[in-house]
């Protein structure tokens, strides 16, 4: 009977090895399917990264440039303020990061570019972001600094015809459309990575704190 | 008896930390994902088999097989809803699948899936059926079918206004693009197509293939079975603003996520058109390839890649220069292909490999090929994608 019982145990102890084993070829054949068998023909050249010099005007009227944001991670949207939904949900959701990141929130600097010059005023900026987050820093310019800024930052934005206004923009005001991503650009104001429209404040925070951690 | 014993636990304690170590090699079978995260997930259908196999886009790695019981003519992905919906063309009905769950349930249909289109919003579901002349309206939180439409003339190709207010219905059969309100079930008005005054036997154009819709909603791109132009529709208006002469059998138009461009893929002229949204004229005809089946753009709208099923290949087009850049060739035929919210990479399925190559838009390489994806994989999508705001 003992000897019963040892054999016992020692079919347990292999069937529990075999278990173990058999779970894990399978689960290895997934994880190296992924080579590349394709060939490429023709090497194009790598895209260019966002980015580079602008030269506006903050919600205060006081003249800026990106060289202002050095030492800080810039947080750079463009939008506009009549913007019905993607603009106002984007900033609500640059808040709630800011406020999840906690003290270094401090290291990050949102900025939120309008594509609307011509309504988006310093004044109305400043009602508009501080309604958001009194750390987000509005801006604005003219025509050609808006249009210079989203050349280097490859964000695309027009004014829409009049007659597709969306519902909720003033009437007698054309809704512009524009590209939705909010730039992340280091310390040394170089991109480091973005965020397509919609993403978590909390994904946004996590990102955000292990570029910091990592000294990006 | 004691060495008997020994023996027992020094196996007990091997085994122990060989499980630690699977473990730790994070070759453990995973616990079920609970693919919530629709800007994540990458979801491949496949001709021959009846499941969708589920690729993480931050890992490259298939993280599930979904069994949906058929082997789905098409399938959408309703962040909304949380469903993934499948057509069954021979059981004219569609399978519904929690995605958090993995429960389906079935939704049957008094008209064949030959089409399907989700809704901008993720709430509705616009099926047509081509031979009946019908398209049914489906709504995913209620699973049941809203109004059904007939009167249609082969109705080949559905397209929701970005605020899913309106869909536009191409009509194969016919020279005008019918408008269909959804709530209320109908069609509200008809925009002709000009170019097709003659009809079919007049100049050999055939019916509407496609109706593409600029983001904004203010324009329609319409090509032509067997034509050598597209019209472009004036939405608000309802009318034809212009026609723009294109090449050879315009597939149909593409915009880029921007909304910028219309890229146009004319596949008996083997050429690619490129219209400009803003000024409505085409700026630049490019070399293209054997039966282009879909455009795609990425890393900022800067690059295009045209996928080519007759030479197994994607060309790819700098946005910026309106220029060839260079291609990447496949083991398989691309099909169309999905690019990530971020416009970071772009997933293709490869049909006659169980494949899915992965292409980094702004290196402009491929840098991974998934395989075990299913055979034939096709129709891949994700449940989140364009970046644009109006």
């Amino acid at each position: 009977m003992l000897a019963h019982l040892h054999r016992r145990n020692f079919c347990l102890v292999a069937a529990i090895v075999t278990l173990i084993l058999g779970a894990a070829v399978p689960a290895a054949s997934h994880s190296a399917g992924n080579k590349v068998v394709a060939a490429i023909t023709g090497d194009a050249t790598p895209g260019a990264f966002p980015g580079g010099p602008f030269a506006l005007v903050d919600h205060n009227g006081r003249a800026v440039t990106d060289a202002n944001f050095r030492g800080r991670y810039m947080l750079v949207f463009f939008g506009y303020t009549n913007c019905p939904d993607i603009c106002p949900m984007t900033l609500q959701d640059v808040a709630i990061a800011l406020k999840i990141l906690g003290p270094l929130a401090a290291k990050v600097q949102p900025l939120f570019i309008s594509v609307d010059p011509e309504h988006d005023t310093s004044e109305v900026l400043a009602e508009y972001v501080g309604a958001f987050d009194t750390r987000i820093v509005g801006l604005t310019g003219t025509h050609e600094q808006i249009a210079q800024a989203a050349r280097a930052y490859m964000a695309f934005y027009r004014k829409a015809p009049v007659a597709a206004a969306t519902a909720g923009s003033p009437p007698d005001h054309q809704a512009v459309e524009h590209s939705a991503y909010t730039y992340l650009m280091g310390p040394d104001g170089r991109y480091l990575t973005h965020f397509p429209y919609n993403i978590s404040p909390e994904a946004m925070a996590r990102e955000i704190r292990e570029r910091i951690g990592a000294g990006s | 008896m004691a060495v008997f014993q020994t023996r027992t636990l020094i196996l007990g304690a091997l085994a122990i930390v060989l499980a630690g170590s699977v473990a730790a090699m994070g070759l453990w079978p995973r616990s079920q994902s609970t693919l919530d995260d629709f800007g994540r997930y990458v979801f491949v259908p496949s001709r021959d088999v009846p499941t969708v196999a589920v690729i993480d886009n931050e890992t490259d790695q298939i993280v599930a097989h979904l069994d949906v019981g058929v082997v789905p003519g098409q399938i959408a992905i309703s962040e909304a809803t949380g469903l993934l919906v499948a057509s069954n063309v021979s059981e004219k009905s569609l399978v519904l699948m929690n995605l958090e769950t993995r429960v389906t349930s079935t939704l049957p249909l008094d008209i064949i899936p030959d089409h399907m289109q989700l809704s901008s919003d993720g709430y509705l579901l616009a099926i047509g059926d081509v031979a009946a002349g019908k398209v049914s309206i489906i709504s995913l939180n209620e699973k049941r079918v809203l109004s059904t439409i007939d009167g249609l003339a082969e109705p080949y190709n559905l397209s929701f206004t970005l605020d899913s207010a309106l869909i536009y219905v191409a009509n194969k059969a016919a020279h005008y693009v019918s408008v269909i309100d959804p709530s209320q079930g109908k069609v509200i008005e008809q925009i002709p197509v000009e170019g097709l005054a003659n009809g079919a036997d007049g100049n050999g154009y055939h019916g509407i293939t496609n109706v593409t819709l600029t983001p904004s909603g203010q324009y329609g791109f319409a090509t032509v079975e067997g034509g050598d132009f597209v019209a472009v529709l004036d939405l608000n208006s309802a009318k034809t603003l212009k026609v723009l002469t294109l090449g050879g059998q315009p597939w149909r138009a593409y915009g880029s996520a921007d909304g910028r461009l219309m890229l146009v893929p004319n596949n008996g002229s083997k050429t690619l058109s490129v219209i400009d949204t803003t000024s409505l004229n085409v700026v630049a005809t490019l070399a293209g390839a054997a039966d282009v089946i879909a455009v795609n753009t990425g890393w900022f709208d800067s690059v295009a890649f045209v996928m080519s099923r007759g030479e197994n290949k994607t060309m790819m087009i700098d946005l910026m220069t309106l220029q060839g850049i260079g291609e990447i060739s496949f083991p398989g035929a691309p099909g169309s292909g999905v690019v990530t919210p971020d416009g970071k990479k772009l997933y293709v399925g490869l049909e006659g490999t169980q494949q899915v190559a992965v292409i980094d838009t702004r290196s402009r390489k491929l840098v991974a090929t998934i395989e075990g994806v299913g055979a034939n994989p096709w129709g891949i999508t994700m449940g989140r994608s364009n970046n644009y705001c109006h």
